[in-house]
């Protein structure tokens, strides 16, 4: 058996019997299951619902009246998620306004009315309308009630102008739009859900470099400090070591990507049966279930993509934080020296968002081609774009040299300064390591 | 296994940031032998190890190894305790000796059984599933000192193995060695207390400043001395005793420590000249022992520095 695989089964094993490995490989996917769930269940909940409102009328034009018409057409809102119904009073403004309101504010606080919505004299003309209760910061009550007076305001508008009722009523029937995404390569399915799983996509990449990145760092200082470095290169040369390393604790980040990207795949598919296990109705669960099947369908050219760029961001990151481990001899020394190689990979997270909302930009075309942003950015553009077959190859190809070119960087630093101790090597000192190694 | 002593170091050197830790060493290390590499701190013996190991690699000359030259294959002859110890913590005691016997080419369940044995000879045997980090320091040094032994090495380099234990422990380690030496196995082992050096060794290099100062057999060592060589116990020592030695023409170089004082005649000195003044001079005497010199003696005078000290108590006792 090589020895380098004796490395790297003793520090995949050591990486998944930690404790943090298995909270969070199991806690993880089921924190996101139940906040998922959560914000449905939320959105079925609160979405719906009988709100009690007054609507005063100052025009003389009975907008009020017509706003009551126009409410509960044209809504729309999350899939399964109801539109909020109401039950109104329309109260024709006069006389003591304050008084009338303080008598409106008294009934909200007595529980007799969820609120009012106030229309100006002047509404007609471009003056605000005011809503005020305790359900404002409903979206589903203050959408609702706002489209029904724009509806109401815009049909009298051109009724004035002397446009027939019925035809402005049928003119201004809301257009839906349902975005979907195609194309030769590329996941097929909603645009927006595209986006979001190239974000999730490049965030998950993101997240276990960076987690695993320390956790190799961490290896490293933990074999100088306490001086095991030693006896295992009296058997095994330094490079093996590292490369050994490297691979098992990435092999163990693979481990925790698979077992989430499993999960994903389950709950796209059991997602409805799960959601019913957090007391959401049988009916709400099917629109649910609609709308993953709306997910993106991943073709497989994606996911080898993922894997492919998943790795080769490990091992760039990975081998750079070996680096740091073998130049700092303390924890402490190490967090100061962190920062440069979390700039890139943060970089790349920076432009993630962009690059998803505008994947055939320059910025994103970029970001996928340079080697220590495109594992984050290439996997993510090739779910929402059809990037050109030469972009991919010219990416894959820099990522392999710079790899190649970091491996052969790290293991000149690594076997030497494993064995330095005392205090940090100048970066002086690392060029001379590089130099004579 | 091919021909050829056990190491053989051929003008060895080696340096960091341009200051020499080891300058052109020359050493042979009999198989068989139970070789004592000893000097002061910084004189270069972890270095010699580190480069004999390939640890690290020398600046010039050559190691071979049971007559073939260093590589990792050859590797697997050796069994080796770094001064500085250190095990994965986190590990439970026989995991992590199965993977230091990984490393050596073998299996666990090659390893097992050996495991087993050793931790009984260490009475470790109910610690087997601990975690490393559980265990005392001690203990700790036990299981770092069975995991460099487990694949039977035909070579155990030790580098200062005895520091750090408690007295039974070194008699533990005393006995193993022992036994080890009786089956045939080489034993390099570097200390800076000569005492265990001169009860355990057959073959010792004195290294002082980057460079072999002496070596040899223990016998051709100690000839290098000198024979002029006495040491003698008084009972009890007395002022006037003290300034006999210090003031007789016979005597280069006095060494005292309590009632025992080691001497150097001059050359040509007879040591019955020495005997006949101090005894009628009415000094009584408990021992008067004409022969080797002491290992610390050798050491003393060969590694120089420490002739301050040496000055030093020969003012105390002025």
């Amino acid at each position: 058996m090589s020895k380098a695989f004796v490395i790297f089964k003793r520090e995949f094993e050591a990486m998944v019997r930690t404790k943090s490995f298995v909270i969070g490989t199991i806690l993880m996917p089921l924190i996101m299951i139940g906040i998922f769930a959560f914000q449905f269940f939320l959105f079925t909940k609160t979405g719906g619902g009988e709100h009690t409102v007054v609507i005063v009328d100052a025009t003389d034009q009975q907008v009020g009246q017509q706003t009551v018409t126009s409410l509960g057409v044209g809504t729309a809102g999350f899939p399964g998620s109801k539109p909020a119904t109401f039950k109104t009073e329309v109260v024709q403004a006069g006389g003591d306004t304050a008084a009338l309101r303080s008598g409106l504010e008294s009934r909200i606080e007595a529980d007799s009315l969820d609120g009012y919505l106030w229309i100006p004299a002047g509404v007609m003309t471009g003056e605000n309308a005011e809503y005020v209760g305790r359900n404002a910061s409903s979206e589903a009550v203050t959408d609702g009630l706002r489209n029904a007076l724009q509806r109401s305001v815009q049909t009298m508008r051109l009724g004035k102008e002397g446009i027939d009722p019925e035809k402005v009523a049928s003119a201004l029937q809301p257009v839906r739009m349902r975005t979907t995404k195609t194309g030769a390569g590329g996941a097929r399915g909603s645009a927006d859900a595209a986006r979001v799983l190239g974000f999730i996509m490049g965030f998950a990449i993101y997240f276990i470099v960076a987690i695993y990145g320390a956790g190799v760092l961490n290896g490293v200082l933990e074999e100088k400090r306490d001086r095991i470095v030693e006896v295992i290169v009296s058997s095994v040369k330094a490079t093996h070591l590292m490369v050994g390393k490297i691979f098992g604790i990435g092999a163990a980040g693979l481990l925790q990507m698979v077992i989430w990207v499993l999960t994903v795949v389950l709950m796209l598919k059991f997602g409805p049966q799960v959601v019913t296990l957090f007391g959401v109705s049988e009916e709400s669960a099917a629109a649910f279930g609609a709308a993953l099947k709306s997910m993106p369908r991943v073709p497989t050219s994606v996911t080898i993509t993922f894997l492919f760029f998943f790795l080769g961001g490990f091992l760039i990151f990975s081998t750079m934080y070996a680096m740091l481990g073998a130049i700092a001899t303390t924890s402490q020394e190490a967090q100061q020296l962190v920062f440069p190689v979390m700039m890139p990979l943060i970089l790349g997270f920076i432009m993630l968002q962009p690059a998803m909302m505008n994947p055939d930009s320059g910025i994103a075309i970029f970001g996928s081609l340079f080697p220590f942003t495109s594992p984050l950015i290439m996997p993510a553009r090739t779910v929402v774009t059809q990037v050109p077959v030469w972009q991919v190859a010219a990416s894959v190809l820099l990522l392999i040299g710079a790899i190649s070119f970091i491996i052969w960087l790290g293991a000149k630093i690594y076997r030497i300064g494993i064995f330095t101790t005392g205090k940090r090597a100048t970066w002086s000192e690392v060029w001379r390591w590089v130099r004579t190694a | 296994m091919s021909g050829g002593p056990a190491v053989e170091l051929t003008g060895l050197s080696k340096s960091f940031d341009g200051k020499p830790a080891v300058r052109n060493l020359n050493l042979t290390i009999p198989r068989g032998s139970t070789y004592g590499l000893l000097g002061p701190n910084g004189a270069g013996k972890t270095t010699t190890i580190r480069m004999m190991l390939h640890v690290i690699d020398s600046d010039t000359g050559s190691v071979r190894v049971l007559g073939e030259p260093l590589s990792q294959s050859v590797l697997r002859h050796f069994g080796y305790l770094p001064e500085e110890r250190g095990v994965y913590r986190q590990m439970k005691v026989r995991r992590a000796l199965q993977f230091y016997a990984e490393l050596k080419g073998m299996r666990p369940r090659e390893s097992n059984p050996r495991i087993t044995h050793w931790l009984e000879r260490f009475e470790l045997s109910d610690r087997a599933n601990s975690k490393v980090q559980e265990l005392s320091k001690g203990n700790q040094q036990k299981i770092q000192f069975i995991s460099s032994i487990l694949h039977e090495p035909e070579i155990m380099v030790m580098d200062e193995p005895f520091s750090g234990l408690d007295p039974i422990n070194q008699q533990l380690l005393k006995d193993i060695i022992v036994d080890l030496k009786r089956s045939g196995k080489t034993i390099l082992f570097s200390t800076h207390i000569i005492e265990h050096a001169e009860r355990i060794c057959d073959h010792v290099c004195i290294m002082a400043r980057g460079e072999s100062v002496a070596n040899g057999t223990m016998s051709q060592v100690k000839r290098l001395h000198g024979d002029n060589y006495i040491a003698i116990t008084f009972d009890p020592w007395t002022r006037e005793a003290s300034q006999l030695l210090q003031r007789s023409p016979l005597i280069a170089k006095v060494q005292e420590s309590g009632p025992t004082a080691e001497v150097t005649l001059k050359p040509g000195g007879d040591p019955q000249a020495l005997l006949v003044e101090l005894v009628q001079s009415g000094i009584r005497l408990k021992r008067f022992d004409y022969g080797e010199p002491s290992l610390e003696q050798v050491f003393l005078e060969k590694v120089g520095a420490p002739a301050d000290i040496i000055s030093e108590i020969e003012a105390a006792h002025v």
